[in-house]
């Protein structure tokens, strides 16, 4: 059987981080780019961005599902002080704006990484299955 | 499997704190100005606590930590009992109490792959409210 390890969570990552900087990112190549500046294709773009809006609504599910508010509370304030700790030893800086941004985005898309991975890390440290109950109305 | 995730559970546990002088705790007190770094350690061990002290209640509860401690000081009066050290010789000192966490986390976490194995049911998280 399968066990999880960390080439599934990197490609978690890795899709993740191409979904959030795919959306936007401060730089170029971004669906806030293509509608911002290329006119026209307009049945396109509404197919795109319905698109990235499922991908960010199943991302964002799985991991309020699986980490819950203390997870993503405490793994925010992990990777806060992470950059903090990388712009204290001037690896970021942070002064240029679109550093900053991109760090955000990077941030919010490794969140989204270690929700869909986190079920089955879970799953393989202590054994435990995450669930959703379908047949009753979740409010997420 | 169970020696793995006590392993686990030992290293988080004796990092944050251990009375031999090199734990994170000591490493804050020694220092005079709180850096980024520790503080990004911090609260990454504090995570590793949290993840592993939430996963370990969930399997046994209440009943099961009474249980595994009940368990520990049973093994230490049998080893009384067999005469390898006396009553005297056990002292409450800050390694026995982590040795005592270390051991109630190890076995939290592997409690659900016991079970599954005894009986084949698996412990089911609900997703949170």
């Amino acid at each position: 059987m399968h066990s999880f390890g960390i080439p599934d969570i990197v490609a978690r990552w890795l899709t993740a981080t191409c979904l959030v900087l795919g959306t936007y990112n401060p730089y170029a190549l971004s669906y806030v780019h293509w509608i911002r500046d290329v006119p026209g294709q307009h049945s396109m773009k509404v197919l795109v961005g319905v698109t990235l809006l499922i991908l960010h609504v199943v991302a964002i599910l799985s991991a309020t599902r699986s980490l819950g508010m203390i997870g993503i509370g405490l793994l925010t304030a992990l990777f806060a002080s992470a950059a903090w700790t990388l712009i204290d030893h001037h690896v970021l800086d942070v002064e240029e704006p679109r550093v900053f941004i991109l760090t955000l985005l990077i941030i919010l898309s490794t969140l989204y990484g270690l929700g869909m991975s986190w079920s089955h890390l879970r799953n393989r440290i202590a054994g435990q299955v995450d669930s959703t109950d379908v047949t009753h109305n979740s409010p997420i | 499997m169970v020696a793995k995730r006590t392993l686990l559970c030992a290293f988080v546990v004796l990092a944050a704190y251990n009375p031999s002088g090199n734990s994170y705790v000591h490493w804050i007190l020694s220092s005079e100005h709180i850096s980024p770094l520790q503080i990004c350690i911090g609260i990454a061990l504090l995570t590793a606590l949290v993840i592993l002290t939430r996963m370990a209640y969930l399997s046994i509860k209440y009943f099961g930590i009474v249980a595994f401690s009940l368990l520990i000081m049973m093994s230490i009066t049998f080893c009384v009992g067999l005469g390898l050290f006396a009553f005297q010789d056990v002292e409450i000192t800050a390694y026995m109490v982590q040795f005592w966490a270390i051991m109630i986390l190890g076995f939290g976490n592997t409690w659900a792959f016991v079970w599954k194995r005894i009986s084949g049911e698996r412990d089911v998280v609900r997703s949170p409210p």
